[in-house]
């Protein structure tokens, strides 16, 4: 975690235990999420039903992560670089998890949209989600990295996404008012629009956490013009 | 475009916070407070040719603790030693710079060290108490101070003195008994009634529990924070966690330098030296 080692050696490899599980998770959403836009684009219902069934896979890896930054914290008493990635460990974790929680229920709404023909408002949702995806896997890189402006760039891209879910609201709305005959549909779509909406929303709070470890606050570097705090301000 | 590829390589530069560098001995932080008891400006400290303090300047501020951190052999212990004079005793040690004590210099060819040391007092790794009974080794210091007029007056003065330690109610009905019969922990707050017994302004301690139990060292760090109400606090420490748990500022400190003071927040959370960073981390040597 650091250009040093620890002194206590064990301790080091605890850090980096943590660090590669999360860096795990990391893959195992992502997958999630890819598998999910694929049944989503594909009306794949084996596909969708394989991405529900996986998702106790994915809560058992929060579990242990908590567990690993809980016994770092009580036995090594972490400090400064090595106290916040701790504590943002344990952030990411709860938003990979929820992450893919929105990943399983989207594979749900699949299911019901198979019989579907709505391309327009299909075609939107599908590029959030391949938006919500590239951002994941960028997050991700940023976290191994510790790059923060790789953070600062995902964080902007979720505007892209709001912009296009409320973009896809309105036409949703009109839809519903002149084709009541297809509400429940139209519905679903919604469900669908804002599981995508809301992964863009726990991805920017883990670039959020990529600032918070090499920075020490998330609240005034990202409006800064560059996106990034005047050295030791 | 050439402008583009500059960007790119600042960039790839800088992926994160940049901390400042190792070889940089420059302080660090505030090393001011708004309303400081002492101050200390460009001190310097030599043990014959060694070098042990270099151009230390500190303001420690009135009802706060400051803790003093940093690896064996950096100079805590020195520059605390230099607040109330305690140098003066070693014949090999001499001290350039200016330390004030309420705008006073402390160094000044008018000060009596028995006095500022009372002003200053100071309480050590190991408990040492007098051979003496309890009741005397916290009257001996108004007796010589001449601070009580009668003998109620001393009562008084020893009664407060081990009420304020948080010793009172242990000791109360035993105060003939001697000093060193108490446990180390009671020791040590024995030690620091007998210096709150002589009203002083700042008390310092140097590793006050390096030679006691975590419960005995629980009681004392209370007690600090007890004390920091009416007292000013300079503590010297080896534990990084008794450092962040007793102190307002903290100041680290590496071979003979002073690296960087801040908040002790967030000295340990997010400091902006990478040698304060290497130590609070174990990352040092």
């Amino acid at each position: 975690m650091d250009d040093r080692k620890h002194i206590v050696r064990s301790y080091d490899r605890e850090l980096d235990l943590l660090k590669a599980r999360l860096e795990e998770m990391g893959q195992a959403a992502e997958e999630q999420l890819a598998s999910a836009i694929e049944a989503l684009v594909t009306r794949d219902n084996r596909l969708a039903r394989d991405v529900i069934n996986r998702d106790p896979r994915i809560n058992a890896f929060q579990n242990e992560i908590d567990g690993l930054a809980v016994e770092i914290l009580a036995l090594r008493q972490p400090m400064a670089h090595d106290l916040r990635h701790v504590i943002s460990g344990l952030k990411i974790a709860a938003e990979l998890e929820r992450i893919a929680d929105y990943a399983a229920n989207v594979a749900r709404h699949v299911m019901d949209l198979d019989h579907v023909c709505l391309e327009k408002p299909l075609d939107l949702i599908i590029r959030m989600a391949k938006i919500a995806r590239g951002m994941l896997s960028a997050v991700l890189d940023a976290y191994q990295a510790l790059n923060v402006y790789r953070a600062i760039d995902v964080w902007k891209q979720d505007k892209e996404i709001d912009r296009i879910y409320e973009d896809l609201l309105s036409r949703l709305r009109l839809y519903m008012s002149v084709d009541s005959q297809n509400v429940q549909t139209y519905t679903n779509l919604i469900f669908v629009a804002r599981c995508c909406e809301r992964i863009g929303d726990h991805i920017k709070n883990i670039a959020e956490s990529v600032y918070y470890i090499e920075y020490g606050d998330t609240d005034s570097g990202l409006d800064l013009p560059d996106g990034v705090k005047k050295e030791n301000a | 475009m050439a402008e583009m590829k500059s960007q790119e390589s600042a960039r790839s530069k800088k992926d994160g916070r940049t901390l400042v560098d190792r070889e940089n001995r420059q302080t660090v932080g505030d090393i001011t407070v708004e309303d400081p008891r002492m101050t200390c400006r460009d001190v310097n400290v030599y043990y014959g040719e060694k070098h042990a303090i270099k151009n230390v300047s500190l303001d420690i501020g009135r009802n706060e603790v400051v803790a003093m951190i940093g690896p064996s052999g950096c100079g805590k212990s020195t520059f605390i030693r230099c607040l109330n004079r305690m140098n003066d005793t070693i014949e090999s040690c001499r001290v350039s710079g200016e330390i004030t004590l309420d705008g006073k210099d402390i160094y000044g060819k008018d000060i009596d060290v028995v006095p500022l040391r009372a002003q200053v007092g100071m309480v050590f790794q190991k408990p040492n108490p007098f051979p003496k009974s309890i009741y005397d080794n916290i009257a001996y210091g108004p007796r010589i101070h001449g601070l009580a007029q009668n003998k109620a007056e001393l009562d008084e003065i020893v009664e407060t003195s081990l009420i304020k330690a948080g010793l009172w109610e242990e000791v109360k009905d035993i105060m003939d008994h001697p000093g060193t019969g108490l446990s180390g922990g009671q020791q040590q707050r024995l030690c620091i009634a007998r210096t709150i017994a002589v009203s002083p302004e700042v008390i310092l301690m140097d590793e006050p529990c390096s030679a006691l139990d975590p419960i005995a060292t629980a009681v004392i760090e209370d007690l600090i924070d007890e004390l920091r109400k009416q007292y000013t606090i300079a503590i010297v420490t080896h534990s990084m966690q008794q450092a962040s748990r007793v102190s307002q500022r903290t100041a680290y400190f590496h071979l003979g330098d002073l690296i960087e003071v801040g908040p002790t927040t967030k000295i340990f959370t997010r400091p902006n030296h990478q040698l304060t960073e290497d130590y609070i981390t174990g990352r040092f040597g």
